[in-house]
């Protein structure tokens, strides 16, 4: 873990270095009199690299029980969580809320957790059910339409 | 068979005949059938969101459908009129506050995602309204006079402007250029944010517009000095304009007006320009206006998108003077 | 004693069948809309505002919409608890130690005086805002650019502080809130920052899609990591209610809770986010086990959760002795006031005295009914925390999506809140408490705005921030605060020696 907080830090500090460059070039600095858009960005760019520099520091040495941050077989569900949120998001407003809203429940139940067809399925027209009953009948929220009722 | 094929020949057409007239008929039923939504790109509150609101009650009177007041704030109101200008153009989507800094002053200082002269069909103007520059009821200044006289001894003079490159900051450098003085403009999250400051009497001075300053002029927070405008403003009669006091600073003030997508049926447009004529004309809408203090000033299509290019022209011309970039 | 003529007065106006449903009302849909993601108050009052032109009665108006307001904050909570999902600014405070109680079987109690300490600090509020108003309001006006200021960099140190574990750690997320809140439109100079050509982010992100990112997704993300399949209640769920001990526990904290948020609350800006904060450091330094706040000390809920709502009680004040709104929910009920012709300011209470004490006595009222309505549903909410997690999970995938989208209408803001999850995740894993984050989003753009505006005013002289009392006095504190950390954390090294050398 330790390991990886040190990598983690060099970004930060990369980051920081790059901010403060896009500060200064873009944004403009200013004076400290009169300060222009790039100087709060300039310090927090200086900030973060910093901090990354002493987050390193501190994060020196060896792990107690080392514990890799990408353990196998443990982070795939995660990332793949993140995925299908991803392709929720673009079927949102291209395919239509309840259809978009019934697959990814489908395909979270299946492919995460695992679940039998049956309970899927019922837990998926549950679910997007009572979201399309609350936020679209009572609250009005307009969402797109089915690509089918087109 | 073959009369059968006769009957079925007929129920067809039978079929089709009544479904075109049908169809007719709705299609000729009058715009509009469902409520519109008016678009304001500002947050609630604010002065085009209150021009809007008070639309929006008088509306049913002279429509058989409701405006509904829908508020898309973001990017100074660019998000909010970008929206319409993607918009369906059938007349269900319009948008209040036309004529607003993004429209006007903006274009000449940044690139704009589409042209607000060109990318949208603008259908009638509701009001202007003036910049009312005040001073903390605490200050011993009391006209612009005043205000010259304390800067040229040395003094500085800090004014209170809603937002950088707005319309008030605008006013406030105008001043200081024609009127040959220095001022420090001080930006701030908007209207209310900027007059709050100076009620607590933080600044020398501020501006705004009526329906935010009334309020704090009415407790005696606020002591008007000047209007910047070509005439007085008619809810603060007793207000010299600046030029009256010798500083030749007068703008287009805050207008306000609505308009449609590009493309929107030329039928449609003359119904919202004229329903909007008719609700400028209410008794009660005008009560309420004079209430949140913004002048009627109604303008029909043409007058108001030939209005549109001679401000923006106006203001082009006045930030190529006062050399604002950004 | 006219205020207690015109409180009467305000009572019989207020105790009318219409007017107690209408408060009723918005006690219900202000609870409601804390609870959603997304809706936040100041949306929903402009969403209702066409109502306040069919009901005759302004008076009637105004109550509803201010319970939809005050409701709200009572809403709040109970995501922040349950899920750790902070429905606004304020209530991220209440998710640091309430969700521990949570995890640990104590929900009931962190919701039970969660409801409680509100409705004790909302009537306090309400009392203080009946006898102080007018003297109060125009101290709120003291406050310019310096003040603002030195309040919200002290607000900045105390979000650091929470951090707990590592200062470090609490420093970097605060300098990434402050970069986050800098995407978008630069207010000072119109310049528009960080958004590399995006449309959608001129923007700048939004405070519920980054919470929710961050704290709800986030914390998805890595739960998901354990293949067991389990309820967010690991350990058997205890008593529903607070017991006598925890009420013992919470007394003080909510009546400190109280006091200031009615102080700061009345300063328009970020008074409910400020008290919170304020409240949670208070309690923390005021208490015997400063080491279990982190871990569900009742204390640092009761506390926290008592000033927001006192918050939001008192920021009523400037909107009706002044005429000056101090946040957008507040700017509706002021918009919906002007069009019923009715200008709100020191005139109020003479030239309409029933709408100024009218409103006034329904907050006692609403007050009353949120605590009736809000603490049997905790029962209900507490079974919610038995569902499993892995139908939990996915559920608050859909609610916070469609909740994000109803703000703006973008699917932009889905896959903006999906890169705050993946950041919240990361920031789990390696060790970070995410707390400072939304605090430093909230906090950063006021420092920045006012740090510039009072150079512009002082002309670029530094000393204006202490030569003007309120600010003086603010940085003061300041100074003194980190200085006495210094101290204490120089002491114990100097301890830890001590004792190596001497065996």
């Amino acid at each position: 873990m330790k390991k990886s907080e040190r990598i983690a830090a060099m970004f930060i500090t990369a980051g920081g270095v790059w901010i403060m460059f896009y500060a200064w070039h873009t944004l403009k600095l200013g004076s400290i009199q009169v300060p222009d858009a790039g100087l709060m960005p300039f310090l927090a760019g200086a900030g973060l690299s910093i901090l990354g520099i002493a987050w390193a520091w501190i994060s020196r040495g060896k792990d107690e029980r080392p514990r890799r941050f990408f353990e196998p077989g443990i982070w795939s569900r995660p990332v793949f969580s993140v995925a299908l949120m991803v392709i929720y998001a673009l079927a949102f407003e291209n395919i239509g809320y309840i259809t978009s809203t019934l697959a990814f429940m489908v395909a979270w139940q299946k492919l995460i957790e695992k679940e039998r067809w049956g309970k899927t399925i019922a837990i998926s027209i549950l679910a997007a059910a009572a979201m399309y009953a609350l936020f679209v009948y009572f609250l009005k929220v307009p969402i797109p339409p089915e690509l089918f009722l087109r | 068979m073959k009369h059968l094929r006769k009957v079925s020949l007929f129920l067809t057409l039978a079929l089709v005949v009544t479904l075109t007239v049908g169809g007719l008929c709705f299609g000729a039923e009058q715009y509009p059938t469902k409520p519109i939504q008016a678009i304001v790109p500002f947050s609630p509150g604010g002065s085009s969101d209150l021009l809007a609101r008070t639309i929006e009650k008088i509306w049913p009177k002279y429509s058989p459908q409701p405006m509904v007041v829908i508020n898309k704030p973001g990017a100074g109101g660019v998000l909010g009129e970008e929206y319409v200008v993607r918009s369906k153009p059938d007349g269900y989507t319009i948008y209040i506050g036309q004529g607003s800094g993004h429209d006007l002053v903006m274009p000449h200082l940044q690139k704009m995602p589409f042209d607000p002269l060109k990318d949208i069909a603008p259908v009638a103007r509701i009001s202007i309204h003036s910049i009312v520059i005040c001073v903390s009821g605490k200050s011993p200044l009391k006209s612009m006079k005043d205000v010259v006289d304390f800067a040229n001894k040395g003094n500085k003079v800090t004014a209170a402007v809603s937002t950088a490159a707005g319309s008030v900051d605008l006013v406030m450098r105008a001043i200081s250029k024609r009127a040959n003085i220095p001022i420090t403009t001080v930006p701030f999250a908007g209207g209310a944010d900027s007059t709050t400051a100076l009620a607590g009497g933080h600044l020398a001075i501020g501006g705004g517009h009526p329906s935010e300053v009334l309020p704090h002029i009415k407790a005696g927070r606020f002591r008007p000095i000047g209007v910047a405008l070509d005439h007085r403003d008619a809810t603060l009669p007793n207000v010299p304009t600046l030029k009256e006091q010798g500083i030749n600073v007068a703008t287009w003030g805050s207008v306000k007006g609505v308009a449609a997508p590009l493309g929107t049926p030329p039928e449609v447009i003359e119904y919202l320009s004229s329903t909007l004529k008719k609700v400028c004309q209410d008794t009660e809408f005008k009560k309420i206006m004079t209430q949140i203090g913004q002048p009627i000033d109604y303008l029909n299509t043409k007058d108001w998108a030939a209005f549109m290019q001679m401000a923006y022209k106006d203001y082009g011309d006045l930030i190529k003077e006062l050399g604002i970039k950004l | 004693m006219e205020i207690f003529s015109g409180l009467l007065n305000g009572f019989s106006i207020a105790l009318t069948g219409t007017n107690i449903l209408f408060a009723f009302i918005g006690a219900l849909i202000g609870t409601a809309v804390g609870v959603l993601p997304g809706l936040g108050p100041a949306a929903t009052i402009a969403l209702l505002l066409p109502i306040t032109y069919i009901i005759s009665s302004p008076v009637t108006a105004i109550i509803m919409m201010a319970g939809i307001f005050y409701g709200s904050m009572y809403g709040g909570s109970t995501t922040s608890i349950l899920l750790n999902l902070p429905g606004e600014a304020a209530s991220v405070v209440t998710c640091i130690d309430g969700y521990q109680m949570a995890k640990k079987g104590r929900a009931g109690a962190a919701l039970g005086i969660s409801a409680i300490g509100s409705f004790i600090a909302g009537t306090v509020a309400v009392i203080g805002l009946t006898l102080f108003a007018p003297p109060l309001a125009e101290f709120a006006l003291d406050f310019g650019p310096p003040e603002y200021f030195a309040l919200t960099t002290l607000g900045l140190l105390l979000a650091v502080t929470l951090s707990g574990r590592s200062i470090v750690k609490g420093l970097i997320l605060l300098v990434f809130g402050l970069l986050f809140a800098m995407v978008g439109l630069d207010p000072i100079s119109g310049k528009i920052r960080f958004t590399f050509g995006s449309i959608g982010l001129q923007g700048g992100f939004d405070f519920v899609t980054m919470a929710m990112g961050v704290f709800g997704l986030g914390e998805i993300l890595y739960n998901l990591e354990t293949t067991i399949k389990t309820e967010i209640v690991t350990t058997k769920i205890g008593k529903v209610f607070p017991t006598l001990k925890d009420w013992a526990d919470s007394k003080w904290a909510i009546l400190r809770g109280s006091a200031i948020g009615f102080f700061i609350g009345i300063i328009p800006g970020g008074g409910a986010v400020i008290s919170s904060l304020a409240s949670y450091a208070i309690e923390k330094k005021y208490s015997k086990h400063p080491e279990e706040f982190g871990e569900g000390a009742i204390q640092g809920v009761a506390g926290p959760e008592s000033a927001n709502n006192a918050a939001s009680s008192s920021s009523f004040i400037p909107l009706l002795t002044l005429g000056i709104p101090g946040n957008a929910a507040i700017a509706m009920i002021f918009a919906a006031l002007m069009i019923q012709g009715i200008t709100p300011g020191p005139f109020l209470v003479v030239e309409h005295p029933d709408v100024f004490w009218g409103v006034i006595a329904s907050m006692y009222l609403g007050n009353g009914m949120l605590l009736v309505l809000n603490l049997p549903l905790v029962g209900l909410w507490v079974q919610m925390l038995r569902v499993p997690y892995g139908i939990l999970a996915p559920v608050i995938v859909l609610f916070t999506t469609i909740g994000v989208y109803s703000v703006q209408n973008q699917v932009f803001d889905i896959y903006s809140m999906l890169f705050f999850a993946v950041i919240g995740y990361g920031m789990r894993k390696l060790d970070f408490d995410p707390a400072p984050l939304p605090l430093a989003f909230v906090l950063g753009p006021m420092v920045e705005r006012s740090l510039r505006q009072s150079l512009l005013i002082s002309g670029g002289d530094p000393a204006i921030f202490v030569t003007r009392p309120i600010s003086g006095t603010l940085i003061a504190i300041f100074v003194l605060l980190i200085a006495g950390q210094c101290i204490l954390s120089i002491k114990r090294k100097m301890g830890r020696k001590k004792k190596s050398v001497n065996p």
